[in-house]
């Protein structure tokens, strides 16, 4: 029993030091040893803390202390800026340390330290955060307040390529996983002081920080207030990616379809932002998320509003096909040869049913054998390393494809049927959408072999009905194609197909209802 | 936050109607118009659309008077509460016995063309199962669903009429007005029954954002149902002649079997077409199965109708089960419609407009 309480008591954050969302209580005292003592209990055994107590003054009468985590500040700014200014220099310029010896605080804060990044904090609590944050601390004796000396710079992987949503035009920066490199990237992109960057933190262990970037004049007041009510509705102890903080904002969480979109490409999280959509960056993560989300945004690429509209209106047409095909085939496929084979025209009901002569199992079984393989494959290309995911491309796609052809395992038609589910799947361009369709085919396929082409139907009616039901944050999500008439149809203009720029004048069902104009032309073509 | 409550615009509102009146009709319409008026049947689909522009004018009267109240609460507040409970049990079990009978022949077509070794009652059990999903999903999923199917069930149509009218004759169409007077007002009365789902606007006007328009909304949809059934009936007895017309069950089941789209895919159309008869019929029952948890609901007093959704698909499922087979269906569905079609449509609304007329209750429309 004794032991169980224990248990718990370990899980409490509360301790003697810490309250209940893990914030130390220890407050700072005026006497610098007391408060470098209280330093030392809370980062015992942190072997990655540095610190240093040292003298300044010609007499050496003054202590200070400075303390920060090693490799997470950037050395140069802390040795030039900081230690130089305050070691070498304040003991060889007057005005000397008995005249301002009262004064020493604002001093040092104001004239002592050559950077620019420099806050105050009253709390001990703030002190240690900015600590783990990469910032350096500095104590002075005989002051209970701390200075807060912003040292950020901790090793990353810079700016790469966007590895998920690639596009033959546009730009190929993507985001990161430092916090403030993501903020530059869209601040780059938006010029704009009314872009806002409102940074919280989550997590009671991890102490996350997010930033939510909108432009305040375009956002809708009660989308934003409702976001970030849902962020500060949950107390968790550690949020290590943005997928975390989805889930957990999420309108339906019963839904294979995802309610909020990420995104790694700084220009299409700008675009949102123009649209009146809010982005949530969390650092350490370089998927961004963008808020409210509609089923029609997943089928945008950036690309879209770079290369000519027709093409991108056919592409985009093709995708909406593809997601269709990705859920629908293989239950139609089997709908129609397990019930209705006299629907399909004689030629080749013949071809399918010589190809399927000598194989063992019913359509359903051949079909779900296939699709199983299939996301095998799938799951072992993904964990491998680059080479050998191809090779387990070539020898799980094509040799044992065709061997289990040769065995008559399955028939060809079914390899075919698999294969375009597949290859459909892929040209969705948002890799969370496609998951939701892949689950869905199953559902599909389950109904389709019960009942038919009418089991088919139920099935496609079911996901429909959940479709429609789905909202992301207030927002219908198939909006354009329902209940577009509170946008005045205007949505419809770039859903399915993809208008000539200059008539997508108006911002999207995002946006505040009275700033719904984005362009203007002044001169227009023809006129 | 905009659209969250369980609301529906106008124009989800006519979609819905839309559907709910373009049902089982439209696959019998023609037959009911042949018999009654051989190759004058289309006059009788123009007469009865009228009658149902005027039924519809008196229910949105009506509706209207109370922009607030569904049928159970204005009944009841005009001709007192157990009579109220009363006329409201009576629609309740007039849905219930619509719905199931809807519910029963459509499992007979899909059985008939579709799976002739499936049993009905899986056909029937899984349909009501689908459609109690939506139905829990509240009014406004019902709305924006209806936005979706009504191309569903609106492409195939229009295809079907553009296939069909190269081979219609319209010879058969003649000669024109044969048919005593006599004929054509009963034929029309009877297949002003063909509209009766507008009794469901006796109950929706809590459920749209602005109540105000329900009039018009409701002469737009019926004028339309109304146009497209007139073609299909000429285009019906222009192919087959009245005659052969009045023998098809499902005159437009076969209309779907005449036409061949060239190059197509698929041999049998029609069981392709089937698709838009589904989910007509799939918008039609679960309309039904959503205003019989909803009056119970609403008689209950109470907030949720979520729960009340499952226990009435055994009640719907036991009387679809009654009729032995289609004939007996169709049979039971003439003896309810004798006693029962009318009440809602014309004499109960209009008792309800003159009580709550003397006794000055509802909002009075402004006039301008």
């Amino acid at each position: 029993m004794k032991k169980i309480k224990n248990w718990f008591n370990k899980l409490k954050w509360e301790d003697e030091f810490h309250d209940e969302d893990n914030k130390v209580t220890i407050p700072l005292s005026k006497n610098l040893d007391e408060n470098i003592k209280n330093l030392e209990i809370l980062f015992k055994d942190c072997g990655d803390f540095v610190k240093r107590k040292f003298p300044i003054g010609i007499n050496k009468e003054l202590n200070m202390f400075i303390g920060y985590i090693d490799l997470m500040i950037d050395r140069r700014v802390i040795e030039e800026s900081l230690l130089e200014q305050l070691i070498l220099q304040v003991r060889s310029v007057s005005p000397s340390m008995d005249k301002i010896k009262s004064s020493i605080y604002e001093f040092i804060r104001d004239g002592g330290i050559a950077t620019a990044d420099v806050k105050e904090v009253e709390t001990l609590d703030e002190a240690v955060l900015a600590v783990l944050s990469g910032d350096t601390i500095l104590l002075i004796d005989g002051y209970a307040k701390v200075i807060v000396i912003g040292t950020k710079g901790w090793p990353n992987r810079g700016i790469q390529n966007p590895d998920s949503e690639v596009v033959v035009r546009g730009p190929k920066e993507a985001f990161s996983e430092a916090l403030r490199m993501n903020t530059v990237l869209i601040r780059r992109r938006i010029r704009d002081t009314k872009l806002k960057v409102k940074q919280l933190r989550i997590g009671n262990r991890s102490r996350t920080d997010i930033a939510l970037m909108y432009i305040e004049d375009i956002v809708r007041k009660d989308i934003l207030e409702e976001v970030e009510k849902r962020l500060n509705n949950f107390k968790i102890d550690g949020i290590l990616d943005s997928g975390n903080i989805e889930q957990l904002i999420e309108d339906n969480w019963k839904s294979p379809f995802p309610q909020i979109q990420g995104t790694q490409r700084p220009d299409k999280a700008s675009s949102a932002i123009l649209e009146g959509r809010i982005a949530i960056i969390v650092d350490n993560s370089p998927f961004v998320l963008l808020i409210p989300t509609t089923i029609n945004s997943f089928f945008k690429s950036s690309e879209d509003y770079y290369q000519r509209w027709s093409i991108m209106s056919f592409t985009r047409f093709i995708r909406y096909i593809a997601a269709i095909f990705s859920a629908a085939i293989p239950g139609f496929y089997i709908a129609l040869t397990d019930y209705h084979p006299s629907m399909i025209p004689t030629p080749l009901t013949m071809a399918i049913a010589a190809s399927r002569e000598a194989v063992p199992f019913p359509s359903v079984v051949e079909v779900v054998l296939m699709e199983l393989a299939f996301e095998l494959l799938r799951e072992a290309g993904i964990r491998l390393p680059g080479p050998i995911g191809n090779t387990i491309g070539i020898v799980g796609g094509i040799i044992i494809g065709q061997a289990a052809v040769e065995a008559k395992i399955v028939s060809p038609i079914v390899v075919i049927i698999v294969s375009v589910t597949a290859i459909s799947s892929f040209a969705i361009p948002d890799d969370s959408l496609t998951v939701g369709f892949r689950l869905i085919k199953y559902l599909i396929i389950a109904f389709s072999a019960v009942l038919g082409l009418y089991g088919f139907l139920l099935g496609g009616l079911v996901v429909l009905i959940h479709l429609v039901s789905l909202k992301s944050f207030g927002i219908p999500y198939m909006f354009p194609y329902v209940s577009s008439v509170i946008n005045n149809y205007y949505d419809l203009k770039d859903s399915i197909f993809r208008l000539p720029i200059f008539m997508i004048n108006k911002r999207p069902i995002f946006a505040r209802p009275n700033e719904k104009i984005r362009l203007k032309i002044k001169n227009k073509k023809g006129e | 936050m905009f659209s969250q409550n369980n609301k529906i615009s106008m124009r989800q509102l006519e979609i819905l109607l839309f559907l709910d009146l373009f049902s089982t009709a439209v696959l019998i319409l023609p037959r009911r118009a042949a018999e009654f008026a051989n190759q004058d049947g289309w006059i009788i689909v123009i007469l009865s659309t009228f009658l149902a522009l005027f039924y519809s004018w008196i229910i949105t009267y009506l509706a209207s008077r109370f922009p607030k109240d569904t049928f159970v609460e204005f009944s009841s507040k005009i001709l007192s509460k157990p009579v109220g409970i009363i006329l409201s049990l009576f629609l309740f079990i007039k849905i219930c016995f619509n719905t199931a009978m809807e519910l029963r022949i459509f499992g007979e077509l899909v059985k008939q063309i579709l799976l002739p070794r499936t049993p009905i009652e899986v056909i029937m059990i899984s349909m009501l199962f689908v459609s109690a999903y939506l139905v829990r999903q509240g009014y406004e999923a019902r709305g924006r669903l209806g936005e979706i199917l009504f191309f569903v069930i609106f492409i195939p149509i229009i295809s079907i009429l553009l296939f069909v009218l190269p081979v219609t004759d319209f010879r058969n169409l003649k000669p024109i007005l044969t048919t005593p007077l006599s004929k054509l007002l009963k034929g029309s009365y009877d297949l002003g029954f063909t509209f009766s789902y507008i009794e469901f606007l006796l109950m929706v006007a809590p459920l749209v954002k602005n109540p105000k328009g329900l009039k018009k909304s409701a002469f737009k949809v019926i004028g339309m149902v109304g146009f497209i059934n007139v073609i299909l009936v000429i285009v019906t007895l222009g192919v087959f002649g009245s005659i052969e017309t009045k023998e098809q069950i499902w005159p437009v089941i076969g209309l779907m079997q005449v036409i061949e789209i060239p190059g197509a895919f698929l041999e049998r159309q029609d069981a392709l077409m089937m698709i838009f008869w589904i989910t007509s019929v799939f918008s039609l029952i679960s309309a039904g199965l959503y205003f019989v948890s909803f009056i119970i609901t609403r008689i209950m007093e109470v907030e949720e109708h979520k729960f009340l959704v499952f226990p009435m698909i055994p009640i719907i499922y036991l009387i679809a089960l009654i009729p032995d087979n289609i004939a007996e269906t169709l049979d039971s569905i003439n003896i309810m419609k004798n006693y029962f079609r009318i009440s809602f449509l014309f004499p109960i609304p209009l008792i309800l407009i003159i009580v709550a007329k003397i006794r000055k209750l509802g909002e009075t429309i402004e006039k301008k």
